[in-house]
């Protein structure tokens, strides 16, 4: 009996339950909800509503300064804007020193969904006279001797990630006399900091929640703990200011009087260590003696 | 006593004619190859000379070889110029390599030119070309050059053999009525203590179990040359073209087959023998460190005889076969050597206990006709004999053994070459040599006396039977009497390795794995 039960009432229930939930889907809470989910996974590691510039501009506001479609077109792919040299675009990658934000991976809808969390958000802050605004993170670095030299072994994999994390070098490569031959897959990290203005806050984002693709998916399963993100920025930050150290600057007169000197040293060295060697060919009189014919029309 | 047998060969100088066929067959088989051109693994250099490559035993020049430091029978050998701590310091640069031009540059003719030339005024020629570089050259020089040119100051009185003889005798050699020469044939002597095998810092040369071959693994080898320095014969060589070393093999694929090497095979004037021997290894090292005057001694003292039931015992208990002892029992190696004592080293001094020995050359005799010019007699000296016919072309002399001080080549040169300087070594190979020709000219020609040959077999020590066995082995014996080749064994050989179940009912047993690449 009790199976009758509900196969009566198999259809009404799902049927209701999807209407109320499909209501609630397309209502503005919802999208408020969804919005702000994605805002925070996708967009908050580089930006801040009001909070100030971060990684890329604060977007408070940004609803009114541009259009919704080019906002649109924006999120979804900033590459192919700055390639079809979108003026604005392109302004903005300038002020940001060419630092390119990635192509998005959301749908349309998601999309609209984050421009709408981003509009209210703004809208909400504005009539509050810009209460209630998360500021955007500061990180401040303790760069010891250690952490740097930490960063470093952990740079070109000496000390192995703690999560397992692949070596920063198989991707990046870094100007450094102790470095030699980092990957080339991705940009080079030796500026790393002047790029970003040198805040720390923002390199730190790249290492703690990457907005690039690639290297979020190679690190989400192992990610880095805080301790070595430290360290690793203490390593860049050094890298960045000690990079004009490290590449050799002297090269004048000495340098060529070192070699003469050296290998001077090296054939007295041989000389002595080779001196009761065999020289020349023991028929060397005989051949100095026989008359040739040919030598001349050997080419 | 720890018994090994080993592949020793005889020489007999008296009998080599120096048609270079030896040398020719092994170049056919063995390194007639890119590389090898320079390579005689056989060659056959006239004395005095400077030999192939130039001044080789001139070991202040090529460093090869083991020296002694000390004169104490205690004292230890160390190579001369290769060896662990020597041999790391020079590792990258061997400074006292022969280079081309110490041996030759090795050359051809353009013999297609003599057919292809295009009909003209000229005869057509056959230009000499390197096998090296492939360009025309003059030709400077050969492996042989000196061949018959016994004299020229270039060549044979540049000897090194000639170092401690006075002006006075080395002049006396020079004369054009006294001029002399005879051949010496040379291949890698498979020495009881190779100095190549110490040397190879890639432990390439070994020396095999079996039958005492010295072989290097071309595999393994990593072309460091230490063993073409090491070599105080200079029988090991530099492939060029592989960058590998190589040497004469013996032809170990013959032999193990019951065939003579190549270059014994083909010898012309039968001078080559060839047998096993069995040898006591725990003396080497002791034999090889003796002091000069004992050297030549105990290096024959090593070895053993194969008909001594202890010695027998002992072999059997080191495994050797009992076909390798009955081979042993019959060798001519160990008749020559040991039994009849007619055969010697050559160059003990350099203390690799070589296993290659040669029976010194008679000196040559000097023919005359009777009543020549009496000046030109007494310039000839009493090696002649008097003679007052007419008509005779004489070989014989007066007094027998008296003319050995006489000789042509001084005993010392002889000495220098085969007995480490000693002259009484010398002397009694010589006389016994000169016992048997005396006792044969009895026999056959019957113009001496009965109880003068007799008297001149028990002066050297020799009976008529050993007499009539030495002129045997050295007139008339066939190639079974001349080649005593023990069985392979190669079945215990391949058991040692793999399980030969494997191969019963399919293809067949055999070392042979892929294709052999090098021709080795
Ligand atoms: S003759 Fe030379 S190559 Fe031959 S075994 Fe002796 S040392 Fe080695
Ligand atoms: S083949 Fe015999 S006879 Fe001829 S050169 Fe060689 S060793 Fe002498």
């Amino acid at each position: 009996m009790g199976c009758s039960f509900f196969a009566e009432w198999r259809i009404p229930v799902p049927g209701a339950l999807i209407f109320v939930l499909s209501m609630a889907m397309f209502s503005d809470g919802w999208a408020q909800q969804a919005g702000e989910e994605l805002f925070q996974t996708t967009c908050a590691a580089c930006h801040t509503i009001g909070g100030g510039r971060l990684v890329g501009p604060d977007l408070a506001g940004c609803n009114e300064a541009r259009s919704q479609e080019w906002l649109e077109q924006f999120v979804k792919s900033p590459q192919t804007m700055i390639k079809n040299e979108d003026s604005e675009a392109v302004a903005l990658l300038a002020e940001y020193n060419g630092i390119m934000m990635p192509d998005t991976q959301m749908s349309g809808h998601q999309i609209q969904d984050v421009l709408h969390y981003i509009r209210v958000t703004s809208e909400a802050l504005k009539s509050s006279g810009g209460e209630g605004a998360t500021p955007a993170p500061t990180v401040t670095l303790a760069s010891t001797p250690e952490d740097i030299e930490k960063g470093r072994k952990m740079f070109f994999g000496a000390i192995r990630l703690e999560k397992g994390g692949v070596a920063c070098n198989a991707c990046h490569d870094v100007r450094h006399d102790a470095i030699v031959g980092g990957g080339n897959l991705s940009l080079g990290l030796n500026k790393v900091f002047t790029k970003y203005d040198d805040v720390t806050a923002r390199v730190h984002v790249h290492l703690h929640k990457t907005p690039h693709p690639i290297m979020r998916a190679a690190y989400a399963d192992n990610p880095l703990t805080e301790e070595e993100i430290m360290a690793l920025i203490a390593f860049l930050k050094h890298a960045d200011t000690e990079e004009t150290t490290d590449s050799p600057k002297y090269d004048g007169i000495g340098l060529f009087l070192s070699g003469a000197v050296g290998a001077a040293i090296l054939f007295l060295f041989f000389g002595i260590f080779w001196r009761g060697r065999k020289s020349g060919s023991v028929n060397q009189a005989i051949y100095e003696r026989q008359v040739t014919s040919v030598v001349e029309d050997r080419v | 006593m720890d018994i090994r047998s080993q592949i020793s060969m005889i020489f007999h100088l008296d009998k080599c004619i120096g048609c270079h066929t030896c040398s020719v067959a092994c170049k056919n088989i063995w390194t007639d190859r890119k590389g090898a051109e320079y390579q005689w693994w056989n060659n056959v250099e006239t004395k005095p000379g400077t030999g192939y490559p130039t001044k080789w035993e001139d070991q202040d020049i090529y460093k090869g070889g083991w020296e002694k430091k000390g004169n104490g029978s205690g004292d230890s050998i160390n190579l001369k110029g290769a060896g662990k701590t020597k041999g790391l310091g020079n590792i990258f640069h061997n400074p006292n390599l022969p280079v081309i031009d110490d041996y030759y540059e090795p050359f051809t003719y353009k013999y297609l030119d003599l057919i292809e030339a295009k009909a003209g005024d000229d005869q057509p020629t056959a230009r000499p070309v390197s096998l090296i570089t492939g360009d025309p050259i003059d030709i400077k020089s050969g492996p042989n050059w000196d061949d018959d040119l016994s004299g020229s100051p270039d060549y044979a009185r540049k000897d090194p053999n000639l170092e401690n003889l006075s002006p006075a005798e080395q002049e006396a050699m020079f004369q054009l009525e006294k001029m002399a020469f005879f051949y010496l044939p040379r291949i890698c002597n498979h020495c009881l203590n190779p100095a190549c095998v110490a040397s190879c810092p890639s432990g390439a040369l070994y020396k095999r179990g079996e039958d005492g071959i010295v072989l290097v693994n071309q595999e393994v080898c990593r072309g460091w040359r230490m063993c073409v320095t090491a070599c105080p014969y200079k029988k090991t060589y530099y492939n060029w073209h592989t960058g590998k070393s190589e040497k004469c093999i013996l032809c170990f694929p013959r032999i193990e087959a019951g065939l003579a090497p190549a270059c014994m095979h083909s010898c012309v004037g039968r001078i080559r023998y060839l047998g096993v021997v069995l040898y006591d290894a725990d003396k080497i090292e002791q034999a090889a460190a003796s002091d000069e005057k004992d050297l030549v001694q105990n290096h024959m003292d090593i070895m053993l005889d194969p008909n001594d039931p202890d010695v027998i015992e002992a072999a059997k208990a080191n495994g050797i076969a009992d076909s390798t002892i009955r081979s042993a029992q019959a060798s001519p190696t160990y008749k020559f050597v040991k039994e009849w004592g007619l055969a010697l080293p050559l160059h003990s001094e350099f203390r690799t206990l070589p296993m290659l020995f040669y029976v010194p050359p008679l000196l040559p005799v000097m023919a005359s006709l009777g009543k020549s010019d009496p000046e030109q007699l007494d310039k000839m000296g009493p090696v002649v004999k008097k003679w007052d016919d007419d008509w005779l072309y004489d070989t014989s002399t007066d007094d027998i053994f008296g003319t050995l001080d006489q000789a042509r080549f001084p005993i010392e040169y002889m000495a220098n070459l085969f007995s480490a300087g000693d002259t009484a070594m010398i002397r009694a190979r010589l006389e016994k040599l000169m016992a048997v020709r005396i006792y044969r000219r009895h026999v056959t020609v019957g113009d001496v006396s009965e109880e003068k040959s007799n008297e001149v077999l028990k002066q050297a020590g020799l009976t008529a039977q050993m007499a009539e066995d030495i002129y045997y082995l050295t007139s008339l014996a066939k190639f079974d009497d001349r080649f005593v080749i023990p069985a392979a064994h190669r079945e215990q050989a391949i058991e040692m390795m793999e399980f030969t179940g494997d191969k019963k009912g399919s293809a067949g047993f055999g070392f042979k794995e892929g294709s052999a690449q090098r021709g080795l």
